[in-house]
């Protein structure tokens, strides 16, 4: 073998080593920008579904808004809005010409977590102002339920009834 | 005649025949050329199918909304449910706004002239404390059921 043929052997491996090693570099960069494309992208669709998500729920709370106020305003928003509940009746009673009396007043909670205010009047009058008011508390724009009522007769004009009736406090499922 | 000469030669030049360089074993410049280029162009052609393939697979990646756990448990609103129960409570209002005017309307005066006697019968006819149902064909709605969870 002469000098030259190994010169040249030597400049030929020196190249195809280089060659392989600037190719290595090249697809291992390929193949690692690959990867944090591809997890990149993965993050991407992750926010996307968030925001989608997000988007959805605004725009529910945002055309919502006037039917949930609305029927916000059927519950008692919290506990002590049951002081304005008994004046809202106690006015009603004048109203329909009874005389009112709020024998008591107590929280009650379901097993599901829903909590009643539970009211028990008593009023008097004559007849129909009573049976009058009895439907008015049946018909009052709460979430409420009258659980059980007594009338009865004290005199020839003078009827009495004892209502219980229960009205729900505002709650939200937490699930 | 095959003389003992010719085989000893003969056999010399089979033992001897592996020392010799054979044509296959010299350097031909051309041939090495040719396998050099085959050999360059089968890298060449490997490595633009293999960055082909790279990047049309990269090309067609896109962000595609997956769905998770997260967006199953995406709170529903339950529109016809809340609908329901706006509409029963309108007409439950409507309705106590009916007999409130009822209520004021009735000249209390008109009740009170009812005869003792009158009132007597109608008691008569009844037991002292009668127990009354509740009216609930208001309040068994399906609407009145309805929670704040649900509308949340």
């Amino acid at each position: 073998m002469s000098h030259s043929t190994k010169r040249t052997l030597t400049i030929a491996i020196i190249l195809i080593v280089l060659a392989t090693s600037v190719f290595g570099v090249m697809v291992y960069q390929v193949r690692a920008q690959g990867e944090r494309l591809t997890e990149q992208i993965a993050i991407l669709a992750a926010h996307n579904t968030q925001k989608a998500s997000y988007d959805r729920l605004e725009q529910i709370t945002n055309d919502s808004q006037a039917d949930r106020v609305e029927i916000q305003s059927y519950f008692l928003q919290k506990e002590s809005d049951s002081i304005d509940f008994l004046n809202h009746v106690e006015s009603l009673a004048l109203t329909a010409g009874v005389a009112l009396e709020t024998d008591s007043l107590k929280d009650i909670a379901e097993k599901g977590g829903t909590k009643w205010i539970q009211a028990t009047f008593s009023f008097s009058g004559n007849r129909e102002n009573v049976e009058n008011f009895i439907r008015i508390l049946e018909t009052l724009p709460y979430v409420a339920r009258v659980t059980n009522i007594e009338m009865g007769a004290q005199s020839s004009v003078l009827w009495n009834a004892v209502v219980v009736m229960q009205v729900q406090v505002l709650s939200y499922d937490t699930k | 005649m095959i003389q003992n000469n010719t085989l000893a030669q003969l056999a010399r030049r089979i033992t001897k025949a592996d020392t010799v360089l054979r044509d296959p074993q010299l350097f031909h410049p051309a041939r090495e050329w040719r396998i050099g280029l085959i050999v360059a162009m089968l890298i060449f052609i490997a490595s633009a199918v293999w960055s082909m393939q790279t990047y049309t697979f990269f090309r067609d990646a896109s962000v595609v909304q997956e769905v998770t756990a997260a967006t199953e448990e995406v709170t529903v609103y339950r529109e016809s449910l809340v609908e329901a129960a706006l509409t029963a409570y309108e007409e439950r209002a409507a309705a106590h706004m009916l007999l409130l005017q009822k209520v004021q309307v009735t000249p209390r005066a008109a009740v009170a002239t009812e005869t003792p006697q009158a009132e007597e019968q109608q008691i008569a006819g009844q037991t002292e404390d009668e127990q009354i149902t509740p009216d609930n064909s208001l309040l068994e709605t399906e609407i009145s059921s309805t929670t704040a969870s649900d509308i949340e």
